[in-house]
């Protein structure tokens, strides 16, 4: 696996310079708001990047907490499958919402469950809490890129930095400070069980989001704000960079998590050594 | 315009500090691999 | 302290009910000596319905309540504890403190009905209830 890692910086790289280029130059300017709107061809995957990240790690805290107990983990697997039957059987039966697609929910679902399974079988253990700290922490960085990028965008646009009480900012900065918080947490726990507490925290924060959500919806219902993103279809040429953008910084971030989680295991690998030693020490006085 | 180059540049900042923190990180621990060798 | 709970043969359960709702008695009684303070100093009058503060009140002071009682025993834990227990509320609670804001300016100011945030709050009540009832006794017998 080592061996990749050259191979894949080096297509990442490709990829990245590739996808620069095409945002900047070979992508049409937007009618309406000019060069500015190329922001979004980073704004945009950096999002979604950053919430896929925040999901993988919600997973696999999951995945700790019942982890350590079996009746607990197949509990939690049956739970699994049945919501991703009901969000299946969900999807053809409601009416789904404005433009999307009904096997888009199904597939989802599903994905969503695979994924659960997938981490199951990859991060059994400690390696799932390894997997939580990394998420996290790369997650905090594409949302912090997310969350400068888009008042940068927001001030030539629409002439202010912010739109205090829109739904989509508020929970993404919710979000951020949530998983502040959790890094927090980890840092200065004095705990032996640092794992454990962050996890904890790690699901208050996913069952957090949502609720945010919903009251901001409706505060904004009350109170109109400025139009944002969403709303009328996209030039394919557009979506076609915004894609190769998307994956090119998925690459990127695989690679970075992939650093981070290496580095995680040998610092751990490290502070087991270093109290083997102070051990022996002890004894050995 | 120049926001557009103010964005691309600090995420670029932003993608290079963390790395630097991660280079940072690993070196310490190389040395103090080095250490507990001794 | 807290030790001295973990090694009481009570459940983990009973205990955190315990301390939240001794919390949450006291903040009531703080605050229904203050209401009628601030509603004589800066002359508060409901233009919308009255009797639904006496919904929002108790509901909001239990959603920031219950949490504040987990988190403190999460917190414990932590080398920087009096930083950790807000730094880890703030975020959670944002939530129940726009519903409990907009409920009252809703009702203060008639303008709107307060209904859809006493929902929210019952929602994140209830929510959070269980959570925190739920993964109490993991984070109070975490070394």
């Amino acid at each position: 696996m080592k061996k990749f890692f050259p191979i894949l910086g080096i297509i990442t790289l490709a990829l990245l310079s590739y996808a620069l280029y095409e945002a900047l130059v070979a992508a049409p300017t937007e009618r309406t708001m000019g060069e500015v709107q190329r922001i979004f061809y980073y704004h945009v995957p950096s999002a979604w990047t950053a919430f896929l990240l925040f999901f993988l790690n919600f997973v696999a805290s999951i995945q700790y907490l019942v982890g350590r107990k079996p009746g607990a983990n197949r509990v939690a697997n049956w739970i699994v499958i049945a919501i991703a039957v009901i969000v299946c059987v969900a999807a053809y039966v409601v009416p789904p919402p404005e433009g999307v697609e009904r096997s888009a929910i199904a597939t989802t679902g599903v994905m969503i469950a695979g994924i659960y399974f997938l981490i199951r079988k990859v991060f059994p253990g400690e390696r799932a809490d390894i997997l939580a700290v990394v998420s996290a922490e790369v997650g905090v960085v594409f949302c912090t890129v997310v969350l400068v990028t888009g008042p940068l965008w927001a001030r030539p646009v629409w002439g202010i930095w912010w739109a205090p009480g829109d739904i989509r900012l508020t929970s993404t900065l919710v979000l951020w400070l949530i998983y502040i918080a959790y890094l927090m947490l980890r840092k200065f726990s004095s705990s032996g069980n640092t794992a454990l507490i962050a996890a904890v925290l790690a699901v208050f924060g996913a069952l957090d989001v949502p609720l945010v959500y919903f009251s901001i919806w409706f505060f904004r219902t009350q109170h109109p704000q400025p139009v944002i993103g969403g709303g009328g279809s996209i030039d394919p040429r557009m979506m076609q960079v915004l894609m190769i953008n998307w994956l090119a910084f998925l690459c990127f971030a695989y690679l970075v998590s992939w650093s981070r989680y290496r580095l995680e295991v040998i610092k751990r690998e490290v502070e087991q050594a270093q109290g083997m030693q102070d051990l022996m020490e002890t004894r050995a006085r | 315009m120049n926001f557009l180059y103010a964005a691309y540049g600090v995420t670029w900042l932003i993608h290079i500090g963390y790395l630097t923190t991660l280079l940072r990180r690993y070196s310490r621990l190389k040395k103090e691999i080095a250490e507990l060798k001794k | 302290m807290l030790d001295a709970y973990r090694v009481s043969p009570a459940p983990a359960n009973s205990l955190f009910i315990a301390k939240a709702l001794g919390n949450f008695i006291f903040v009531c009684v703080l605050e229904a000596l203050m209401a009628p303070l601030f509603i004589v100093f800066y002359n508060l009058r409901a233009l919308g319905p009255a009797y639904q503060l006496l919904m929002v009140a108790p509901l909001g002071t239990w959603a920031l309540v219950v949490n504040g009682t987990f988190f403190a025993a999460l917190s414990i834990r932590t080398r920087a504890r009096e930083i950790m227990l807000p730094l880890l509320l703030f975020p959670i609670s944002i939530p129940a403190i726009l519903g409990m804001v907009s409920a009252t300016t809703a009702i203060l100011s008639g303008e709107n009905s307060a209904r859809f945030y006493i929902v929210l709050l019952a929602v994140y009540d209830v929510v959070f209830t269980i959570a925190c009832l739920a993964l109490f006794e993991t984070v109070l017998h975490a070394e």
